[in-house]
């Protein structure tokens, strides 16, 4: 089967607000849309069945397949996947939510990150090591392993 | 295929001669009218759970018609042969002979036929008619029922086949037919699982050669569709749908695998392909292209993709298959874009964008007829939306590669790679309108709105704002695009709004950006609107910096140029435009202030983050310090340019008022516009987060205009309350001076002001009071007086303005709140004395509160010239210490022939004890230092003593000052310290001279009273007071004297009056027996003494106090009373109050008769 490619990922806060989105293709802007857009259905997976963390595959756009995970803190992990001709398993893509949800514990794990309300923006260098992590799963996923 | 039946097959057989019978009429009718069957619970052996067949619909037909077993190889839908047979005898029970003759080799040639069948079961119903069975009902039975013949000879196993079904055309009851109903339940799952078994281990064999050469997908897949179609006949729709999942799976796989050696090609595009409705069933004859193994990956898919969304619309699943439709026309799209060379232009876009529609019009064809909920309702059009974005996305696709559209976001988002701009005439499109819309740009835009909104209406309608905005963004696009600026302005600015309460800041920022560019290319007048979204935008770029997804390339450039032109706006704007807590820029006050070194003023550093990265014109910058009770401090000072980063800028405020600040707000101003921060912690929410309160602390200028307020050196009880302002000028020569007083308690008499100091200018108004021309280092003291206070203390906020010579356009201004305590330290009660012509005052004076007081004298003052006032002399210490725990007494008398009608006045020189020794320190510590230096070493020294009280005691001895070492150490000024201290340490010192006394000045009412009685009990002799034995009986003679000095009250002269008075000597019995009138009336004269003889006996020995005599008037009546009665005051004393009689024990013998016997 070809290995699956991470297109983009976002985590974004419990309030809704963006914490992180990581685009590892260009079209940056794209992805922001898709992440705040997923926003809207994963309220209605999470009304649905509150109490799944993965909430599956949201909806296809594009070229693009568009999952989602929320954390127990209520921390939505959003995973766009490049879309190909097969049915990629569940338990694949909730290995790599696992993988990221671990990713981003480590990251706020740091005893000197302001965990204020709102986030530390994107943009932090708080958040360095983070991206490079994410980096590396994208990476690891997409070279099939 | 068509749609496989929804009805299982049941063929029934009987005697040709009951078969034409009317009651076989009746009889099929009844027995149709138990179909469709419900609730069939299937416990199968191959599946874990039992599942439920809510409907089964039964097709009953004549075993006649059904054809032979077809000769086809094709694996068909299992329940297109019947799965039961019935066998319907009509036979009494005893009637043995019809069933032997007519019946039995009939049926025997029926169940032969039908065990021959494969996976068929069969059911013999015995019809007994009710009305015939009462007849036979008595009848001697030897040979047993028809029925247990039928079961001796066709029931040959444990499962019971035969059944009886009692008729009577009369009464159609359900109930006759529930076993019967049962038992096809029963044959009909039997059969079914029994053919299942076998088409499934069929299947399972099939896929197990998968591997080997020769196998065909197409077969495999016939036969396991079969097995689909046979669970969708029996209304197992999930089991259907699990079915066509794994042909899916298994498909993937082999695709996976690259077997497609059994396939001609992955697309053979026919003209109406690329538009032909998706899901329609009947689009093409699919089940015979794949018998003839000629059909293309392309139609197999969507050829299960139908039938997968078919099942899912009968089960009521429609957003399931929204998003299966969604998800394959995407993914398959993908591939389909792989062969791309091979398609006509537009293809696969064109494919997409019919296919979603059609979908999208299939499922309300599907909703229809159908109830869903509001939740259901709400997902099935979210699903929908979906489809009809997928379908404007292809539009995206082709307007970019087809030049209608430009080649950039949002238009572009669908491309992956940049695509070359293909010449169409898209005449081979299946699709009408979009081969139109190729060829008409106006057309294209149309099909574009249209399409756009109606997805918006679809998301609009399942709540999914989100993907609403998102749209009404690229309609915007679409609007700039085609240069109608002012739709896509208005569109612009009011998307931000939404993605603004989630800081969606990338998002917001970039509808902000565009929405300036928009305003750009309209050339519209750049005000406040404009200015707005320009904040707007400029707070989000400060948050997000280069993360913002700008479209620009050089973002830098492209900020510069807006702040240029917000510089020239934010002056030319009308009105002030007011931006709180803009994050572009973040100011921050510094802790301490400080003080300026040759003029009354405060500096105060602040350092102002500029978040972009260019930088920021501005003009000034300002910071509003609070104090308590509404004091504020503004801080400002001009300053041109924020460079990006950190600018530190120091303001300036004229004032000094120590103490310490809350950061209230900060401004930044630009032109118009004010950047306004404000560090208040009860504005809303934002208050919640934990933020310490910014504290600014403002040191003492001892060198700057000082005001104070004070009490008054001298209070005079009777006079209206005042107070004292002492102004000190310090380094100032000050032109003018205006100073106000407010207070929340108290009313100022401003007007009433007057200076201690000579020669001061003073102007006084009712509101204010101004000085002129005050030179350095004067001290002024102003006198104010107020309205009494209720309270002990009174607060009073002092402001005063003032304006140098030296800076004579600078006003400055002194802020001073000040708490005054309005009660005096001390109290003073009275109690008088009356004897005779003298009066004896005794003052106590105690303090009020934990304070010492020392006072210095006192003194009783009249201005009468009769009356003789005499201080009792203490020869004491001269100043006394009133503490809590001790006042003081003072004690006078007056002598006076004359009632005194004038009040007398009690002066008290007193201070308290801190003041005195205060004064002392200053004293010493002036002898000593610097004028520089003298403000602060005071300031250790009563620091050190109040935090020690052990001096005090030595103090109030010996007036020497021993500081506590403790207290000082390590503070600096050894040298100064050690020389006060010694200085202070010095006995002796004049206390009294050094400092100011304060003064109170008492009014005191000398007391009137009508009669003064003075009793005496008068002895003969000397000798009987000093030798008298006990029962010895001594006269004496009782005499009141009255005297009318002290009565003020009364007009005419006291001899003329006279009272009713009576008197009473006071018993005593254990000690004197009193003998005579010891109670009578008497009339009182002034100056005369009314005389009474009496005898006492003493009753035992020892030194005895006389007996009291009470003196008091009767009421009185008379003109002055105004009638009534009323009683004159009286005050007695006894003369001999504190004499005491010795009294002898009596001598000499003592006989005792004491009778005996």
């Amino acid at each position: 089967m070809a290995p699956t490619r991470i297109n983009a990922v976002a985590f974004i806060g419990a309030n809704n607000h963006p914490i992180l989105i990581r685009s590892f293709v260009d079209n940056a802007l794209k992805y922001h849309y898709i992440a705040h857009t997923s926003l809207d259905v994963i309220d209605e997976r999470v009304s649905a069945s509150p109490k799944d963390s993965y909430l599956g595959l949201l909806y296809s756009i594009d070229d693009v397949a568009v999952y989602a995970y929320i954390t127990p803190l209520n921390v939505k992990v959003v995973l766009a996947i490049a879309l190909a001709d097969a049915v990629i398993p569940d338990i694949k893509v909730l290995m790599i939510f696992k993988t990221l949800h671990l990713a981003y514990y480590r990251a706020i794990s740091n005893p000197f990150l302001a965990l204020g309300n709102p986030p530390q923006p994107v943009s932090s260098p708080k958040w360095k090591n983070f991206n490079r992590q994410l980096d590396e799963i994208a990476h690891v996923v997409s070279s099939g392993a | 295929m068509a749609a496989p039946s929804q009805s299982a097959v049941v063929s029934y057989s009987a005697t040709p001669g009951f078969l034409s019978s009317p009651t076989w009429t009746q009889i099929q009718q009844a027995f149709r009218a138990q179909f469709p069957l419900r609730n069939i619970h299937w416990k199968s052996t191959s599946r874990v759970s039992l599942v439920t067949i809510q409907e089964l619909d039964i097709k009953l037909v004549a075993l006649d018609s059904i054809r032979e077993e077809s000769v086809s190889q094709i694996p068909v839908n299992l329940l297109e042969k019947p799965l039961l047979n019935v066998y319907f005898v009509l036979c009494d029970d005893n009637d043995l002979e019809t069933y032997r003759t007519t019946v039995r080799k009939h049926a025997k040639d029926w169940h032969a036929t039908i065990s021959a069948r494969k996976n068929q079961e069969w059911l013999i119903i015995q019809v007994v008619k009710q009305d015939t069975k009462i007849q036979t009902g008595a009848f001697f039975q030897l040979k047993g029922t028809v029925l247990d013949k039928l079961r001796a000879e066709f029931n040959a196993d444990k499962r019971e086949r035969c059944v009886q079904l009692s008729w009577s055309s009369a009464q159609d009851s359900p109930m006759v037919w529930g076993e019967i109903v049962n038992k096809l339940k029963d044959g009909l799952l039997s059969a079914f699982e029994g053919a299942l078994s076998q088409r499934e281990e069929d299947v399972r064999r099939s896929e197990s050669q998968r591997l080997m050469p020769g196998w065909n997908f197409c077969t495999f897949f016939i036969l396991k569709e079969s097995l689909a179609s046979s669970f969708q006949s029996m209304h197992l729709l999930t089991e259907a749908l699990m079915q066509y999942d794994e042909l899916e799976n298994t498909f993937a796989d082999v695709l996976s695998n690259k077997n497609l050696s059994w396939f001609g090609s992955l697309i053979t595009p026919a003209p109406r392909d690329d538009s032909a409705p998706l899901l329609s069933l009947s689009r093409k004859s699919y089940r015979d292209l794949i018998l003839a193994n000629t059909i293309s990956i392309f139609d197999l898919r969507i050829y299960l993709l139908a039938r997968q969304c078919q099942l899912l619309a009968n089960m009521n699943q429609l957003p399931d298959a929204c998003r299966r439709s969604a998800s394959f026309l995407g993914a398959f799209g993908r591939r389909l874009r792989e062969v791309q060379d091979s398609l006509w232009p537009f293809f696969v876009e064109g494919w997409i964008y019919s296919s979603a529609l059609s979908v999208v019009d299939q499922c309300s064809e599907w909703e229809e007829g159908r109830k869903f909920d509001k939740t259901q309702l709400a997902v099935v059009n979210a699903g929908k939306g979906e489809l009809l974005e997928l379908a404007r996305t292809q539009l995206d696709i082709i307007g970019v590669q087809s030049a209608h559209l430009p080649a950039k976001p949002p238009f572009s988002h669908a491309l992956s790679l940049p695509a070359p701009i293909i010449e169409t005439s898209g005449s081979e499109l299946g699709n009408k309108d979009l081969a139109r819309a190729l060829s008409d740009k106006e057309l294209f835009y149309d099909l574009y709105i249209g399409i756009t909104n109606r997805a918006i209406d679809m998301y609009a309608q399942a709540g999914r704002r989100k993907f609403a905005l998102k749209l009404h963004g690229s309609l915007a696009a679409l609007d700039v695009h085609r240069s109608q600026f002012d739709t896509a302005l208005t569109t612009y600015t009011s998307l931000p709004a939404h993605y603004a309460p989630h800081k969606w800041d990338a998002l917001g920022g970039l509808m902000l950006s565009l929405a300036l560019d928009t305003h750009q290319t309209l050339e519209k007048p750049k005000d406040g609107e404009w200015l707005h979204v320009l904040l707007s935008f400029l707070s989000a770029f400060s948050t997000h910096g280069p993360d913002l997804l700008l479209t620009k390339e050089d973002s830098a450039a492209y900020l510069h140029g807006l702040i240029t032109a917000m510089r020239v706006s934010a002056n030319d704007l009308k009105q002030d435009l007011i931006q709180s807590d803009h994050s572009a820029m973040s100011v921050r006050v510094h802790e301490q202030a400080r003080l300026q070194a040759d003029r009354d003023g405060i500096l105060l550093d602040v350092t102002i983050l500029n978040r972009l990265p260019c930088a920021i014109p501005i003009d000034e910058v300002g910071v509003v310090l609070a104090g308590a009770e509404n004091v504020r401090l503004n801080f400002v000072a001009p300053f041109e340019t924020l460079l990006p980063g950190k600018n530190t800028v120091t303001l300036a405020c004229p004032a000094s008022s120590p103490g310490t600040y809350l950061v209230d707000s900060s401004e930044v101003i630009m032109g118009k516009v004010v950047f306004r921060w404000s560090y208040r912690k009860d504005t809303g929410k934002v208050g919640r987060v934990t933020q310490k309160p910014h504290l600014v602390r403002i040191p003492k200028d001892h060198h700057a205009l000082n005001v104070q307020i004070r009490q008054p050196k001298v209070v005079v009880l009777d006079q209206p309350s005042s107070l004292q302002v002492v102004i000190n000028s310090g380094r100032n020569e000050v032109n003018s001076l205006i100073l106000s007083l407010s207070s929340p308690t108290a009313v100022f008499r401003m007007a009433e002001t007057s200076a201690v100091e000579p020669d001061v200018e003073l102007t006084a108004t009712k509101e204010e009071i101004m000085l002129n021309n005050i030179p350095k280092d004067k001290q002024l003291t102003l006198i104010v007086n107020h309205a009494d206070v209720a309270s002990s203390t009174m607060r009073v906020m002092v402001n005063v303005r003032y304006v140098t010579k030296m800076e004579p356009t600078i006003t400055r201004q002194v802020m001073i709140n000040q708490a005054l305590l309005v009660t005096l330290p001390i109290s003073v009660n009275v109690e008088d004395f009356f004897r005779g012509t003298r009066l004896f005052s005794r003052f106590t004076v105690s303090t009020t509160s934990h304070q010492h007081v020392r006072v210095a004298s006192t003194s009783l003052e009249c201005g009468h010239p009769g009356l003789k006032v005499v201080k009792c002399n203490s020869n004491g210490r001269d100043i006394l210490s009133v503490t809590p725990a001790q006042p003081a007494h003072f004690l006078f008398f007056i002598d006076s022939d004359t009632p005194v009608r004038e009040s007398l006045t009690l002066h008290v020189h007193y201070r308290m004890l801190r003041d005195e020794v205060q004064s002392l320190i200053e004293e010493a510590v002036h002898s000593v230092a610097e004028p520089a230096t003298q403000g602060i070493i005071v300031e250790l020294i009563v620091r050190a003593l109040e935090s020690d009280a052990s001096w005090i005691e030595q103090y109030g001895l010996t007036n020497e000052i021993l500081l506590p070492e403790a207290a000082l150490q390590g503070v600096g000024h050894i040298e100064q310290l050690q020389k006060v201290k010694d200085i202070l340490a010095q006995p002796g010192k004049d206390v009294r001279a050094s400092g100011s006394w304060r003064e109170m000045q008492i009014p005191v009412d000398v007391p009137s009273m009508n009669i003064v009685a003075s009793v005496h009990l008068e002895f003969p002799s000397k000798d009987t007071v000093s030798s008298c034995y006990a029962g010895q009986a001594v006269p004496v003679k009782l005499g009141i004297r009255t005297s009318f000095n002290w009565d003020a009250s009364a007009e005419s002269d006291p001899s003329e009056r006279q009272y009713q008075m009576q008197y009473d000597v006071e018993e005593m019995v254990r000690d004197w027996l009193v003998s005579g009138r010891k109670k009578g009336d008497f009339i009182a004269k002034d100056g005369e003494t009314y005389t009474v003889e009496l005898t006492l006996i003493p009753l035992h020995h020892g030194e005895l106090l006389l007996p009291k005599v009470a003196v008091w008037a009767l009421p009185v009546g008379g003109p002055l009373t105004m009638g009534s009665l009323s009683i004159p005051s009286t005050e007695a004393y006894q003369k001999h109050g504190a004499e005491r009689i010795m009294v002898l024990p009596r001598g000499g013998r003592t006989t005792f008769v004491t009778v005996v016997g």
